[in-house]
């Protein structure tokens, strides 16, 4: 389809037919001319037929006013004056009408005025004639009169005659101009007609043949719109009441509104776009349509939108058409998705690609920073399909360290002539065994280098049909290993040694103890009024003696028994715990008259009886080396606190510790001290002074790291102290 | 409720502990009849006896020669015969795993040997006055159990 001739026939339609009606208005002109002239003309010959009766009327007047006083002499009746007075009259309103007839012509204007002139003469004539009249017979007294009116009448007929003729030849002239101007006209309208039927059947022709390139067009153009993968869409302004424009409404819409949006066009035509495409006001997209109509420039649109709950892709053209916006929307949702595809791909491709650098980083690092020695081997086959060599591929330089070669030079060459005893020993059996079952191997070695005994531990694995062999000399492991063995060989053994002392401790040491103090106790029953004082006295310290001996070896039996079994742990709700201690100590702490703070305390694992002595250890301590003269104030306190934060030294499995003190306001003891006092039989006081046998905290020490904490103390003397323990939380 | 004897045996290898155990129970003011055994075997073998009276409590020692206290009450719970017998373990040893396993295997009481003469009587005295009610009244040996 040809559209620039299109448009450049209908220009040149427009110019012939502007031509024509040019054309047509000035022949109308002409002809709308021609026509009053020719009605001019048929108005002149009428006036001067016209002008002709009047000449002739004014002639007929004045013979008859001659006629009349001439009949009036013959018959010699007393003329009266009205005979051709009355006359007179009409002759006056002839002239007169002549007169105005006449204005436009000069010529016959100065005849009748010389006719006026002449007609005073001939009224004096006739005035004359009248009076003689009267006493005198025809034609003898008047004959001068007479004749000088005959005279007259002759002039005025002459001059008559000559208007006559001067009025015949106008209307000869103007009936000549008449009939030329009648011939030409018609001939002229019908040539007019003709043209103008010319005319309108050239453009009728136009018009057909346009209107069908037009149909042509339009059909192409709806193909197109109907067959295009584009959303095409025309709006028109819809005005708000101050003249901005607020929205615009849907003129037109093609039918891929159906396809891509789900909305029927026919339906959607009429419709404001704002209530059909909600997105266009919630990401501003109105306003740029809008400022695409007011500012009249072409707007270009490249976004996601969520229609019908799927995410597609859109690029917009918009462009100010007509009184309007024309919008054509392409689906590059797939070209969209490919491209995102594509850089995914692309991303994935470059972090594998770090990855694999990184990989490859990391394992040249490794390879050069362990002490392992790491190969790796082909396989060298007989022709009877079995190993009997090793091919070295690849050795790192841990190597450098247990033989002198240089690490290239070792490459490419066989087991067999780098170190013949290998087929002596176990690893090549393992490397053949890796290789034919495909399977990792594990194992041990011995090997004897420059008189030593060397442990080695092997690793041997297929990968890619190249076995890779990881040595590790194992010699200090193994020598420290059975260090330890005999190590702990030697503790059970004095556990067990300890363990018996224990029993002889708890039984055999007892047994006798408990007999004496029984008898004592009946000696002194039965035998209390024989004694002296000082033996009374005597016995009463054998007594205490004993006591204090029996006391020390329950206390030694219960620091003995806390053994480092863990199996017995359970949730020890530590407020429980607490209370039942304080129940023991009930009478102690209204003797003192102490008072107690303490915060809710966690629930813990542990072994209940075990808590329940720290606690009774810590708690009698602290009413125990009281100052005299105050009231004693112990304040048990605790929180959770992050093992980086725990400044002491020792394990910290637990991620969490429950920090758990003990403070009092007691004579306290030299920091220097601190550590000393946990340890057995470590007394810091008088025996006198302060009762106490010295394993109280040892027990206390022993329980807090059976149960995987740590307890210290810090204090000044005569400060208080405070007992703080780490107890793993849950 | 009638009064009648409380029958009592007590077997212990220490001579002394045996007779500190008499002396306990002679100034104890509960009419008793008490036997003494040298072991555990010899208790078991007497309360073997046909027509014996059976001892209403016994007194263990759990460490004796030939046949140990906690072996004498294994076979005591063990024998239906013995079923009304209430047992008491009478022992030096304080160690939680002995009171444990001594609960578990059926013993109603555990005493702890007391280094004084006045706590022995006071301790047998309450076992006796326990032991009296638990025989008049509808308390089984399942239920009378405690430690002194």
């Amino acid at each position: 389809m040809n559209f620039k001739e299109f448009s450049t026939s209908t220009k040149k339609y427009i110019i012939l037919l502007i031509a024509s009606v040019v054309v047509l208005l000035i022949a109308e002109s002409v002809t709308f001319r021609q026509i009053g002239l020719l009605k001019e003309s048929a108005n002149r010959v009428a006036r001067n037929l016209e002008v002709q009766k009047a000449i002739n009327n004014l002639y007929t007047h004045y013979s008859t006013m001659q006629s009349e006083e001439l009949m009036a002499l013959l018959l010699g009746k007393e003329i009266k004056e009205s005979s051709w007075e009355a006359h007179k009259e009409r002759t006056y309103t002839s002239y007169k009408s002549l007169e105005i007839l006449l204005k436009d012509a000069p010529a016959q204007q100065k005849r009748l005025r010389e006719i006026g002139e002449l007609q005073d003469a001939y009224y004096n004539a006739l005035g004359s004639l009248q009076e003689s009249g009267a006493d005198s017979t025809l034609l003898s007294g008047n004959r001068p009169a007479l004749i000088k009116l005959t005279q007259t009448l002759a002039a005025i007929r002459a001059i008559k005659d000559q208007m006559l003729l001067e009025e015949h030849r106008a209307v000869t002239l103007r009936k000549e101009e008449f009939d030329d101007r009648a011939d030409i006209t018609p001939l002229f309208t019908l040539l007019l007609a003709l043209f103008s039927l010319a005319v309108f059947l050239l453009a009728f022709a136009r018009i057909y043949r346009n209107k069908q390139r037009i149909k042509a067009s339009q059909e192409f153009l709806e193909s197109i719109l109907r067959n295009t993968n584009n959303i095409v869409n025309y709006y028109e302004p819809v005005l708000d009441d101050s003249g901005n424009v607020k929205d615009f409404r849907i003129v037109f819409a093609n039918e891929c509104n159906r396809t891509y949006l789900g909305l029927d066009p026919e339906q959607i035509k009429g419709q404001l776009i704002s209530k059909v495409f909600h997105f266009l006001s919630l990401n501003g997209e109105l306003n740029q349509l809008i400022r695409c109509y007011t500012d009249q420039e072409v707007v270009y649109l490249d976004r996601q939108l969520i229609v019908q709950g799927k995410k597609m892709w859109f690029k917009s053209t918009i462009v100010p058409h007509a009184n309007g916006i024309l919008v054509t929307g392409t689906n590059n949702t797939r070209a969209k998705e490919d491209e995102e595809k594509l850089r995914d791909l692309n991303e994935q491709l470059r972090n594998q690609n770090e990855d694999l650098l990184r990989a490859e980083a990391f394992l040249e690092g490794v390879l050069r920073s362990t002490k392992n020695v790491i190969m790796s081997f082909d396989p060298v086959w007989d022709g009877m399909n079995t190993i009997v060599d090793f091919k070295l591929l690849y050795i790192n330089t841990a190597i450098q360290g247990i033989v002198n070669n240089e690490v290239s030079g070792l490459v490419g060459k066989n087991v067999s002539e780098i170190s013949p005893l290998i087929f002596d020993s176990d690893i090549f059996r393992h490397m053949v065994a890796c290789y034919k079952d495909d399977k990792l191997v594990d194992f041990e070695t011995t090997y004897t280098r420059l008189g030593i005994e060397h442990w080695l531990q092997g690793t041997a694995i297929k990968w890619h049909q190249v076995i890779t062999l990881n040595l590790v000399d194992i010699s200090k492991l193994v020598l420290a290993e059975q260090n330890l063995k005999k190590r702990n060989l030697q503790l059970k053994r004095s556990n067990e040694e300890l363990e018996s002392f224990n029993r002889v401790a708890s039984h055999d040491l007892q047994e006798p103890l408990r007999k004496i103090q029984m008898f004592l106790s009946r000696f002194f029953d039965m035998e209390q009024g024989k004694l002296s004082k000082k033996g009374q006295e005597y016995l009463a310290k054998v007594n205490k003696a004993a006591e204090r001996m029996q006391s020390l070896i329950v206390n030694l039996l219960a620091y003995s028994r806390i053994d480092s079994t863990n199996d017995n742990f359970e949730d020890v709700d530590l407020n429980h715990i607490l209370n039942k201690v304080l129940e023991e100590l009930a009478l102690t702490i209204t003797e003192t008259g102490a008072k107690i703070r303490k915060d809710k305390l966690p629930v813990i694992r542990g072994v209940p009886f075990q808590m329940e002595q720290l606690f009774l250890n810590l708690l009698s301590n602290a009413l125990k080396y009281s100052k005299p003269q105050t009231q004693p104030l112990i304040e048990i306190r605790v929180e959770e606190v992050h093992r980086s934060h725990i400044g002491q030294d020792f394990i910290k499995s637990s991620r969490n510790y429950h920090r758990i003190s003990v403070k009092d306001n007691g004579i306290g003891f030299d920091p220097a001290n601190a550590s000393k006092i946990f340890e057995v039989f470590q007394r810091l006081h008088q025996k006198t002074e302060y009762s106490g046998n010295g394993i109280g905290l040892a027990i206390c020490k022993k329980i807090v790291e059976n149960h995987f904490g740590h307890i210290h103390a810090i204090s000044g003397p005569g400060e208080g102290s405070t007992f703080i323990f780490y107890l793993p939380s849950s | 409720m009638s009064i009648k004897i409380l029958n009592i045996a007590l077997a212990d290898d220490d001579e002394d502990d045996r007779t500190l155990f008499k002396e306990a129970i002679d100034e104890i003011p509960i009419e008793t009849k008490l036997s003494l055994f040298n072991h555990g075997q010899e208790l078991m073998d007497h309360l073997s006896l046909p027509n014996i009276i059976l001892p209403h409590l016994v007194f263990l020692d759990l460490n004796m020669p030939i046949k140990n206290g906690m072996q004498c009450l294994q076979e005591i719970r063990k024998n239906p015969m013995l079923d009304q017998v209430a047992v008491a373990i009478y022992s030096t040893s304080s160690s939680e795993k002995d009171i444990e396993s001594t609960f578990i295997h059926g013993a109603n009481v555990y005493i702890n040997k007391p280094n004084n003469f006045y706590n022995l009587k006071d301790v047998i005295e309450r076992v006796l006055q326990v032991n009296w009610q638990y025989q008049t009244s509808n308390l089984n040996k399942d239920n009378f159990l405690f430690r002194l």
